[in-house]
């Protein structure tokens, strides 16, 4: 009886509330219908049909991961907002005589309503679009799949499990904060000691702090030459920027302000007067949800341009993973020529023209390269962060490869360097002990930077003849190191993207006849496990990047209306002294206006400092495009920031209607 | 003949509920009027009509009919964007709840109506200066109203009312949420600012206050039942005399409630 009771207080506060709950069932449901379809996908078996299977289904799974911690962190951020406007009502609870235990019978039935709602609601829209969202992924990953289920109970169970976990932790939180705090404590006026922030010399100090933190780690991510071995520093130089943020924000945006009102020409100004004091005391107080606005608009703009950015640029990563079409490796030097007869046969069938064939071998293992002493050994000292490279070419392969006519005595040697080295620093290099007579110090291809990212540096001997590279192999393999030489073919035909489709399948057919190859690998090959592995990314991408709109509308939305509450009073002393409707209108724009847009300026800015940090990203998958990626960063920023200024246009009428009574 | 700085003629007000459409006659025929440098108190029982008629004064509401004529101007017929400069340049306020904006200090409360009215900056220390050494708060002036007690709140926001020199003074229950001692301080400091020729109007249920007005308009159920002039009697006086008139009234309410059977509001 008493159980139905309470119940019933819970569904009444929920209908009583509803403005609040809405917009917060909204944000519950959109994110269980995400997490169902990530789930859905994970394990729906037309993914098989994808290359890279099952590298695909891990991204997913760790989508889920991350979607589920994400949920778990915002949640618990606006259920403080919301936990705090509903102080008084507990507190009133409690003076009616309301045990704690009878409080948290009623917030456990609201948190049950409100999960059974979101959880019916989401799955709902999840399975109705599931069909929809698994055609467009395959489309967008350019596989031909057929949709292969409909409904499968045990994804239903997963997301409904997760998102119990999630919303029982707040809650038992929730039900502990009513066991702690005594009734006086509840019953006080939320906003009853809130002061009006006062500067003091320490916050001009935090603020300065804040711009050199936020200085420091943009000079740090934008002068990093070694982008793959500091991305645990990157991530840590993000953290600083996002830590500067808040103070510069706290801090320094008040100083601003109070620097502001010092100014009688500007303060003592019909239009200024109650936007700047009014600024005072809401930026120290909205800090935080600033600069989690701040976070949430930064991730949105680098994870959502990245992933647009490298679906959009799928073609160009392709062809920026080999400079050729194709690359086929063989372990028996005899069979180049036979894959290089291969290669024109086919060409010729596919109705191609060869414009590239060229064949090589290289032998090639990791090393540690002393520079003073000009040895290669496993016993040298590593000084570089990335690993060295020593690769042996013969120089015929070599001018054929380089266009170039070189040519050497017998033990004389041509060595390409990656550090820096003056023509004439080593007269012999050491090899494991071996000696070799440099002739030459010269310039050679980029091989092991993808663009300008390094991956490792590279050291190449050329020498006269492919017998010293065997010679060579023989003394490494006595010295421990089992490499074998590669027998390299480059290829590339004429025609359409199409032809090309046909070559790389004709190859494929024939190259598995000759037992001796044990590589190969084509743009054709990498634009499709690009495009599936792009498309999934796109497709995690977009809605976690939805997701933190939706939050940060949520957020916005909740402290507008908090915000016009406190202030509903303020306004009506400022309609009694005679401030016209249009005066408290152009307030109320010009204080939420700054307030909407400190952060996504701010947003903008780190975006703008870390652009150098995205391309690289970007590079690491091939985009080595900079315009390109420029211009879809820019696109996807200036389509939020409109989506912004949408909801900061809604969220300033809410504001209105609610203090002038148009509601 | 003295300049007539307020009139309220036949002035009525019906308020109608939302959703079952009940009419309630909170005022019905008001008719009164205030010469410049008056000091007019208005008292009567809860629901008498006292903050209704105030807040049309101070054009913070509209008559269902009748005329109000502030200065010679009929701000009846004043549009909204012409009553919020009118209200601003020539109406000063006090509320029982102070009504000051916690985010401005003591001075920039005060200058408040100055600044709507764009005044230059040099003219607005000078004038919130000058009214805050009269009122006595100018070791206040940097202070915010959460630091300031209440007396000092409400000195705060009679400075604010008089900043702008207004033709008239409404005050609604300025002593409502002070003690007797801050009471009394701000009564007289009402009466030295009507000595020095400011007009004003206070809706009042204290006694106390009401007898440092020249008169008192009583109000009952929307009309004005009965008026005080204090004339040339001093303030104990007229206290006695406010205080005979309503225990008489009161004893002739409860007779009608009573006996003869009639609602008293």
């Amino acid at each position: 009886m008493k159980q139905f009771f309470w119940a019933r207080i819970a569904f009444k506060n929920i209908y009583e509330n509803r403005k609040l709950h809405t917009a917060n069932l909204i944000v519950s449901a959109f994110t269980v219908m995400t997490l169902y379809l990530y789930i859905f996908m994970a394990t729906n078996p037309g993914l098989k049909n994808a290359k890279g299977y099952s590298a695909l289904v891990l991204m997913l799974y760790l989508g889920c991961v991350f979607l589920s911690l994400i949920t778990l962190v915002f949640k618990n951020y606006t259920n403080r907002i919301f936990e705090k406007r509903r102080r008084k009502e507990m507190g009133l609870y409690a003076v009616w005589g309301l045990e704690p235990g009878h409080i948290s019978s009623i917030l456990a039935y609201e948190a049950l309503y409100i999960y059974l709602a979101s959880i019916f609601a989401g799955l709902l829209v999840g399975v109705i679009l599931q069909k929809y969202i698994y055609e467009s992924l395959f489309v967008l990953m350019k596989c031909n799949a057929q949709y292969e289920t409909g409904f499968d109970l045990k994804n239903v169970w997963i997301t409904m499990i997760i998102f119990f976990f999630i919303d029982a932790i707040i809650l038992l939180k929730n039900m502990r904060n009513i066991r702690v705090q005594n009734v006086i404590t509840l019953l006080k006026d939320e906003n009853s000691d809130q002061v009006v922030k006062k500067l003091r010399t320490s916050d001009i100090v935090k603020g300065i702090i804040g711009i050199a933190m936020i200085a420091g780690a943009y000079i740090y991510v934008n002068v990093i030459d070694d982008f793959v071995n500091s991305i645990s520093t990157i991530f840590i130089a993000l953290v600083i920027i996002f830590c500067g943020s808040y103070l510069v924000i706290s801090c320094l945006v008040i100083a601003i302000e109070f620097a502001l009102k010092k100014r009688d020409n500007i303060y003592y100004k019909n239009r200024f007067f109650t936007t700047i004091a009014k600024l005072i005391a809401r930026t120290g107080n909205n800090a935080l949800s600033l600069v989690v606005i701040n976070i949430l608009f930064s991730c949105v703009a680098i994870g959502g341009a990245t992933t647009v950015s490298l679906y959009m640029g799928t073609d160009r990563q392709a062809s920026a993973a080999f400079k050729v079409d194709g690359d086929i490796i063989t372990k028996q030097k005899e069979d180049r020529d036979a894959v290089e007869n291969i290669v024109r046969n086919v060409a010729s069938k596919a109705g191609t023209e060869i414009e590239i064939l060229r064949a090589y071998d290289e032998y090639a293992f990791p090393t540690v390269f002393d520079e003073a002493k000009g040895s290669f050994s496993n016993d040298n000292v590593p000084v570089r962060t990335l690993p060295d490279i020593l690769c042996f070419m013969d120089l015929d392969d070599f001018n054929k490869y380089q266009n170039a006519d070189l040519s050497l005595e017998d033990d004389e040697i041509f060595f390409i360097s990656d550090e820096e080295v003056s023509p004439g620093s080593y007269e012999y290099i050491d090899v494991y002990g071996k000696k070799m007579k440099v002739k030459e110090i010269i310039d050679g291809p980029a091989f092991s930077e993808i663009d300008n990212i390094k991956y490792a540096y590279s050291f190449y001997v050329i020498t006269k003849d492919y017998t010293t590279i065997e010679m060579i192999r023989e003394h490494m393999e006595n010295q421990g190191v089992h490499r074998l030489i590669s027998h390299c073919v480059d290829y590339s035909t004429s025609g359409s993207t199409e032809d090309k489709m046909e070559v790389d399948r004709l190859l494929d057919e024939e190259l598995r006849k000759i037992d001796s190859v044990n590589y190969f690998d084509s743009n054709i090959t990498q634009r499709r496990t690009r495009y599936e592995r792009n498309a999934i990314f796109l497709f995690l991408g977009t809605f976690i990047s939805l997701i933190f709109v939706i939050y940060m509308i949520f957020i916005m939305y909740y402290k507008q209306i908090q915000e016009a509450v406190d202030d509903l009073d303020n306004v009506k002393i400022m309609q009694k002294i005679g401030m016209s409707d249009g005066e408290i209108k152009k307030s109320i724009f010009a204080e939420s206006g700054i307030l909407f847009f400190i952060p996504i300026v701010m947003a903008f800015i780190h975006v703008a400092a870390c652009f150098g940090i995205i391309c690289d990203v970007l590079k690491l998958f091939m985009l080595t495009d900079v315009a390109f990626a420029g211009r879809c960063i820019s696109a996807f920023c200036i389509a939020i920031f409109l989506v912004y200024v949408i909801m900061y246009l809604g969220s300033c009428k809410v504001y209105i209607n609610m203090v002038l009574h148009k509601d | 003949m003295e300049k007539k700085m307020l009139e309220l003629r036949n002035l009525h007000k019906t308020y109608c509920t939302k959703k079952s459409n009940v009419k309630y006659d909170a005022l019905k025929g008001i008719n009164f009027e205030a010469d410049d440098g008056d000091f007019i108190a208005i008292m009567g029982e809860s629901g008498s009509g006292k903050t209704t008629t105030l807040n049309i004064i101070a054009s913070l509401d509209v008559p269902t009919s009748g005329e109000v004529i502030i200065g010679g101007l009929n701000i009846s017929n004043m549009k909204k964007k012409e009553i919020c400069a009118f209200r601003r340049e020539k109406l000063g306020f006090v509320f029982q709840d102070f009504n000051l904006l916690n985010y401005f200090s003591v001075k920039d409360n005060i200058a408040f109506p100055l600044v709507l009215l764009n005044t230059k900056k040099k003219e607005i220390d000078e004038r919130v200066n000058d009214i805050a050494e009269k009122i006595g708060i100018t070791k206040l002036l940097d202070k915010f109203p959460y630091e300031i007690s209440g007396g000092e709140k409400q000195r705060t926001a009679v400075a604010r009312a008089l900043i702008c020199n207004p033709q008239i003074v409404l005050a609604d229950e300025p002593t409502g949420a002070l003690d007797s001692n801050n009471s009394e301080q701000l009564m007289e400091l009402f009466k030295a600012f009507n000595n020095w020729g400011q007009t004003i109007v206070m809706v009042t249920h204290s006694i106390k206050s009401a007898s440092k007005a020249k008169r008192v308009l009583f109000l009952k159920d929307g009309v004005i039942g009965n008026t005080l002039d204090k004339g040339e009697k001093d303030d104990i006086e007229f206290e006695k005399e406010i205080a005979s008139f309503l225990y008489n009234s009161g004893k002739e309410s409860h007779y009608e409630t009573v006996f003869l059977g009639k609602n008293s509001i």
